[in-house]
């Protein structure tokens, strides 16, 4: 299946790519100014043909939203605009499905008292880090309501070599957890939140629907 | 109250400024040249450092900016537009925002296409149609700023704008320009200790039969009642 990932100069596109390129045909795209001298290939996700032609012969998008180190304007522009052209020139395409690298960051504020499941809402704040994966799942979520193609939203901790600390994924369950969700495309909008250790995200879900264990075999 | 109005030479525009200007201070401001008597300003939305200088001393801004067509203005406009007008709002202070769209800002396809009285406080259901996504990321940015700063950010929601006389169009979100002017200057004047939380949305039409969208809430909590006598829109001749 030809995959393609976004922000591919990013550390967790990389770690995306790599994982899944003993089992898909994987393309990275980055801006282009960070993409010179690598195989990534280089795109503005503008209102154009080179867009479309990114998307050409493309089963499934990964959206990772790491482009960088950003002007504020310029992590809305990017997570708003860039990613609405993106999923149309997908729509135009035939994509058949997005997968969206979210993050639990969106529940900092929420007291850490309680266990938290995908049926709660996110505690937003307005930090451009935070407010990004809003945006980015606000577009998303859109297009899947307009029936455009089904979206899988993976809500990571934050991502760890090995021994994974409180909310904390590591990178082979990102891995595990991403190439599950291309393989079963579980359908309409899915929320999965994933994490390795800790008792204040729950993964029942997505232990069940995609059959993953990112605990490890606890 | 000193107040900017952002997107000033809209078509909205001059109707804010005649329900406003005599009992508010008015600066008025856009990306081309107002025509007006008073002060303003050329203001590109989509940069922040050029809103943050104009919104710099006001005690509320209205933003009627509206774009619909270029993918990348309407994006610089509707979304950014919104983020910088609020980021600049809470940096200087400002305690109120008046955001203006269209109806399907919040009620988009999936409620219009299949419910009947649609109320403001719906989840945001904007669709893929660029203006409707654009402005819908607006908005829903400047509610997360409301919830996490003291500002109050005020939606209201228009649609299809006409007058008594104009060539009939049976549509269930009418609203005159002139009401439609009124709503905005009843939230520039509202009490916001009154508002049930930091930021609140308005479905702004004329009193309608149609029964798929409620205007009651904008009745209700910003007092306001729109007059012109529209029906001549939806009844059999």
């Amino acid at each position: 299946m030809r995959v393609l990932v976004t922000s591919g100069a990013s550390s967790t596109a990389e770690l995306i790519a790599k994982g899944l390129s003993g089992a898909h045909e994987v393309h990275s795209t980055e801006m282009p100014g960070k993409s010179a001298g690598t195989s990534i290939v280089g795109c503005e996700l503008g209102h154009d043909e080179e867009t479309d032609r990114l998307c050409d012969g493309v089963e499934t998008v990964v959206i990772v939203c790491e482009p960088g180190d950003l002007p504020e304007t310029e992590v809305v522009d990017f997570h708003s605009r860039r990613l609405y052209n993106l999923l149309t020139a997908a729509a135009n395409q035939g994509v058949k499905h997005v997968v969206l690298i979210s993050s639990l960051r969106l529940f900092e504020s929420v007291p850490d008292e309680y266990e938290i499941d995908e049926h709660w809402a996110p505690s937003l704040t307005p930090e451009p880090d935070s407010l990004k994966y809003h945006v980015a799942e606000f577009v998303c979520r859109e297009f899947e309501r307009a029936r455009t193609f089904p979206v899988t939203c993976l809500r990571l901790g934050e991502i760890v070599c090995e021994i994974p600390g409180e909310n904390e994924v590591t990178e082979a369950a990102v891995v595990q957890t991403v190439l599950a969700a291309i393989n079963k495309r579980p359908g309409l909008w899915s929320v999965f939140h994933v994490v390795s250790e800790g008792t204040r995200f729950i993964t029942g879900r997505v232990e069940k629907a995609l059959e993953v264990t990112p605990r490890g075999d606890q | 109250m000193k107040i900017l109005i952002l997107g000033a030479a809209s078509r909205f525009g001059p109707h804010l400024v005649k329900a406003l200007e005599g009992d508010h201070e008015l600066l008025l401001s856009d990306i081309v040249e107002v025509e007006s008597d008073h002060p303003n300003q050329r203001v590109d939305i989509s940069s922040l450092a050029e809103v943050s200088a104009a919104v710099d001393g006001v005690d509320a801004v209205i933003n009627s900016t509206v774009e619909r067509g270029d993918r990348q203005r309407a994006f610089d406009v509707n979304t950014l537009g919104c983020y910088n007008t609020v980021r600049a709002a809470v940096d200087c202070g400002v305690p109120r925002v008046i955001n203006t769209g269209p109806h399907f800002t919040i009620q988009g396809p999936t409620y219009e296409s299949y419910d009947y009285g649609i109320g403001p406080d719906s989840p945001p259901h904007p669709g893929v149609n660029l203006y409707a996504h654009s402005k819908g990321i607006g908005q829903e940015i400047s509610r997360v700023f409301a919830e996490n700063h003291p500002i109050h950010v005020l939606m209201l929601l228009f649609y299809i704008f006409r007058e008594e006389g104009d060539a009939k169009f049976n549509h269930p979100h009418l609203i005159s320009w002139s009401d439609a002017a009124q709503a905005v200057r009843c939230a520039v004047e509202v009490d916001l200790g009154t508002m049930p939380s930091s930021c609140e949305v308005f479905s702004i039409l004329s009193d309608q039969p149609h029964g798929r969208f409620s205007n009651s809430k904008a009745k209700r909590l910003l007092g306001w009642q729109p007059v012109d006598d529209l029906s001549q829109h939806y009844t059999r001749q």
